[in-house]
């Protein structure tokens, strides 16, 4: 029996490989959208970290090294310690919502109605907001009153709706949607098969939450502490809108380094600080965006 | 016979969701080292029987014990059942052997043991070697390995299969199968299996009990389901059927057209009689033969060492299958051919008026 | 297995009330001429007047920053639309290999908190092309890069949602040639990521405020911040306003996105 086995020897007329041009031109098409994301989000970065490089009027110092001393190392303290206050209790709070909207399933327009608020207040900020407080919690506010009437004196208290703990409340109309909106993909990959399963082979509700549940729900929760922190540091609208000139919150200080910059000359440092923000914005992210695609993988 | 020692028993368990009955008094009794499947087509009830008896489900009514005591109200996690899903039940955040030894984990199993246990385990199910790979890095089958590692490791007293193939793809599916039923008698576990596809069912079962709106039709081994039917569903339900409308004349006699059958139908009789009758209970021969109907041939149907060859009555034009052994078959499309059945084992209902 | 719910729903119950109540307190100062001191059962219904209101936006400034706003929120979302759409189109359909890519710069814009991004427009242009940011439409760039995430990944999901390379080989086998293809076969299948790129933009450029403010370019928001000084029931009916109109377009948004299987991400990321 004759039997033809052909090798798979390329023929001369195979195609040479395609010169670097001919890969290199597809990308073309991205190169319009390329270039306006540089001219209008890369460029004015990049000014900023290079004036921030340059050292203050009177000094030898790169501005970015001054920024991180004295005073202004404080400013850039006090706004991550803000931010981080407002993160954690946002992400408790947010966790607790979401576990508690995907647990009452059978209600689904309780759901959607929590989404859908969500979704907005999650972008809700700034003046609007910062107003809609002023008239709640403010010296002038309507529950402050309220609260009065009932013997909870605000005032007395020392409560200002400009200091810490009133910004810290303000932040948290949109930190606990945010953080709902993150932690719902991942209270939901919590699967009913994982549960019974793992009561199945012997887990008791704790074992489970402990071994399983929270194990599971940990990478989104760091993620989501760590959009909720960066969150709150970038914030600028509703800090300076609640307490603008007295505000220790390196957003809206970088403002008035600013303002009568030719003036004092310490406009180097404004920009220092902002490039400061960026680096710590630029950490937060890159944890949150790790941590989602591990999540993400478990979700499979 | 040696004395089966009955390790689950189900009496009388009845379950309904709101309006729907989903289970109706359920018995059904399994021994140790025996696979019974629940067979049957969506919604009829096999699945809540198997989370009844894993404990996700409580019955309204009726019983669950193991090995004699009752379990109907104890909570899923003391059962010390093995279950294995249909998907999605293997841990993402730990690894084959984590999963694996993860319900030696829960009974206290020490590190060094959980670890031997496991690898001996995952080695069982053929997967030497892939301990420390995650859940997302592995395949359909070969997840559904591990869950069935992770069911067996701490040696079970029942062993619960919810439709463990049916995410599978076709290949796999019979691969796995296979390996499942090997598994199960060499642990010697009694077993439940729940599945719609019969030839899973067929295959793998020392009994089938087959079910259909909440209600058990028939438990057999799968040559009495199949060679013996007890009711027309099952007869359609498992494997192929023909079926034939037949006229049973006033004195009891079965016919079709002028060929008298060799059957004894009682209790029915008129024009509209059907009767169901396996493929291969059909054969063919010269035409004009006694005994045999006149057909044309309108189709083949090779698959391998069997042909399902199509045949058009010339009675009323009814289309039967005739599964034939493939060397055997010579015919053509068109061709006239004579047609044998073999009613022994056939099956009359009443038709529809 | 029996789950206890009443802790989800009393803390449901509770955040919602959170988030009503400060709006609730806002509505009732815009349109309540009583002063809170003055507030107590008897007063309650008294003096409920939209008198405040409508003296705001007839105002020649409400005007001024209003007309300003919704042009700079129609030609950002137009903006958005032109370089965004054919940019995700294109790799969706020609180039996947660089999605990654182009995610990685949509994603870019959060990790440069607003503030910086102003300070950082000052320094760059101010010197090189001062003229360019005297115009109040100079926002228009800078609003797109801003709503950059929230348009990339609507555009993104609705291109992933549908199965595009089969689409694509329908229509080109059936002898359309590529302008007909996208717009005839794949701009009608993704309009629900269109509607809720634009949506999020115009939210967007509604909302914001700091850019605008540090660039002195007169819009809403800014007007918000300057008229809360001589008529602040008026001004925040407007702060209301513009709660509204945001929580329609997230709304609707949410909406339109729900039953296609698509989750439109209205956080951007």
């Amino acid at each position: 029996m004759n039997v033809t086995v052909r090798s798979g020897r390329g023929s001369l007329s195979e195609r040479a490989p395609l010169g670097v041009f001919a890969r290199l031109r597809p990308w073309l098409g991205i190169l319009p959208f390329a270039i306006f994301v540089s001219a209008f989000l890369l460029w004015p970065s990049f000014s900023v970290f290079r004036s921030a490089l340059q050292p203050v009027e009177g000094s030898t110092k790169p501005a970015m090294l001054e920024a991180i001393s004295g005073q202004y190392l404080s400013s850039i303290l006090f706004s991550m310690r803000m931010s981080a206050i407002t993160a954690i209790l946002g992400m408790v709070i947010g966790t607790l919502v979401a576990i508690a909207v995907v647990s009452l399933d059978r209600m689904r327009g309780l759901r959607n109605l929590m989404v859908g608020y969500s979704a907005v207040a999650a972008n809700l900020g700034g003046i609007p907001l910062a107003f809609a407080f002023v008239a709640s919690l403010g010296m002038q506010g309507l529950y402050t009153k309220m609260l009065s009437v009932i013997g909870i004196n605000l005032t007395d208290m020392g409560f200002k709706i400009s200091d810490f703990s009133g910004i810290v409340i303000v932040y948290l109309y949109f930190q606990i949607p945010l953080m709902t909106l993150v932690m719902l993909p991942a209270v939901d990959g919590l699967k009913s098969t994982l549960r019974e399963a793992a009561a199945n082979l012997g887990a008791s509700s704790r074992q489970y939450w402990k071994s399983v549940g929270i194990p599971l729900l940990t990478p989104s929760l760091l993620g989501g502490f760590l959009l909720l922190f960066a969150n709150a540091f970038s914030a600028y609208a509703t800090a300076y809108a609640l307490s603008s000139r007295g505000s220790r919150l390196v957003s809206v200080q970088i403002r008035f380094y600013l303002q009568g910059n030719t003036i004092t000359g310490k406009s180097n440092l404004g920009y220092a600080l902002a490039a400061w923000m960026i680096i710590v914005m630029v950490v937060a992210m890159s944890g949150y965006l790790g941590l989602r695609r591990v999540s993400e993988r478990w979700r499979r | 016979m040696k004395t089966q020692q009955q390790v689950l028993k189900f009496s009388a368990a009845r379950k309904s969701f709101g309006d729907v009955v989903a289970l109706a008094g359920f018995d059904l009794e399994i021994a140790k080292g025996e696979l019974v499947t629940l067979l049957g087509p969506s919604g009829c009830g096999k699945t809540t029987a198997l989370r009844i008896a894993a404990g996700f489900e409580q019955p309204d009514s009726g019983t669950v014990e193991l090995h004699g005591l009752d379990i109907t109200n104890q909570p899923a996690h003391k059962r010390n059942m093995g279950m294995v899903f249909q998907n999605y039940s293997l841990f993402p955040h730990m690894n084959v052997t984590e999963n694996v030894g993860f319900g030696l984990k829960v009974r206290g199993k020490e590190p060094a043991e959980r670890e031997m246990l496991a690898i001996a385990a995952i080695d069982r199910v053929r997967l030497n070697g892939l301990g420390n790979r995650y859940p997302h890095q592995l395949s359909g089958g070969q997840q559904q390995r591990v869950a069935l590692a992770r069911a067996l490791v701490f040696e079970p007293q029942v062993l619960l299969l919810d439709e463990p193939l049916s995410a599978l793809d076709a290949k796999v599916r019979a691969e796995l199968r296979d390996e499942i039923r090997l598994l199960q008698s060499e642990v010697g576990v009694a077993t439940i299996f729940v599945t719609h596809d019969q030839d899973e069912a067929l295959s793998i079962s020392d009994r089938i009990c087959i079910m259909k709106d909440g209600h058990v039709q028939q438990i057999g081994t799968p040559r009495d389901v199949y060679l013996h039917p007890a009711n027309a569903f099952v007869a359609r339900f498992v494997g192929a059927m023909n079926e034939i409308e037949i006229n049973v004349s006033a004195s009891s006699i079965a016919s079709i057209g002028e060929l008298q059958l060799d059957l004894q139908v009682s209790n029915i009789s008129g024009p509209t009689a059907k009767m169901l009758l396996r493929p291969d209970a059909v054969s063919i021969c010269q035409p004009g033969t006694q005994g045999s109907l006149n057909a044309t041939v309108v189709g083949q149907h090779f698959s391998g060492a069997t042909t399902m060859v199509r045949l058009r009555l010339d009675h009323n034009d009814t289309v039967v299958s005739a599964l034939l052994v493939s060397r055997a078959v010579t015919v053509v499309e068109g061709e006239v051919i004579g047609v044998l059945l073999n009613t022994f084992e056939a099956i009359i209902e009443r038709g529809n008026d | 297995m029996k789950r206890n719910n009443a802790w989800a729903k009393y803390l449901l119950l509770a955040v919602g009330a959170f988030y009503a109540l400060p709006m609730l307190a806002m509505a009732r100062f815009s349109f309540q001429k009583v002063p809170v001191i003055k507030l107590g059962w008897s007063t309650l219904f008294k003096n409920w007047t939209i008198q405040p209101m409508i003296d705001s936006v007839t105002s020649d400034r409400f005007l001024e920053a209003g007309w300003l706003s919704l042009r700079l929120a129609f030609l950002s979302v137009l903006l958005s639309l032109l370089i965004l759409v054919p940019t995700t189109v294109y790799v969706h359909v020609r180039l996947m290999k660089a999605r990654a890519f182009v995610e990685l710069l949509s994603t870019l814009p959060f990790v440069v908190p607003p503030i910086a991004l102003v300070v950082g427009i000052s320094s760059a242009m101010r010197s090189t092309i001062p003229s360019f940011l005297s115009s109040p439409f100079s926002l228009v760039p800078f609003y797109v890069v801003i709503a950059l995430p929230f348009t990339f990944r609507s555009l993104d999901v609705g291109l992933n949602s549908i199965d595009l390379k089969t689409l694509v080989e329908a229509s080109r086998s059936l002898g359309a040639g590529w302008m007909r293809t996208v717009s005839l076969v794949i701009l009608p299948n993704i309009k629900a990521g269109v509607v809720s790129a634009s949506f999020l933009t115009f939210a967007v450029v509604l909302g914001e405020y700091t850019v605008a403010s540090l660039l002195l370019k007169f819009t809403l928001p800014a007007y918000l911040a300057e008229a809360q000084g001589n008529n602040p029931q008026g001004t925040f009916t407007v702060g209301l306003l513009l709660i509204v109109v945001t929580a329609l377009l997230l709304g609707v948004t949410n909406r339109i996105t729900r039953g296609k299987s698509q989750v439109v991400s209205t956080i951007g990321i």
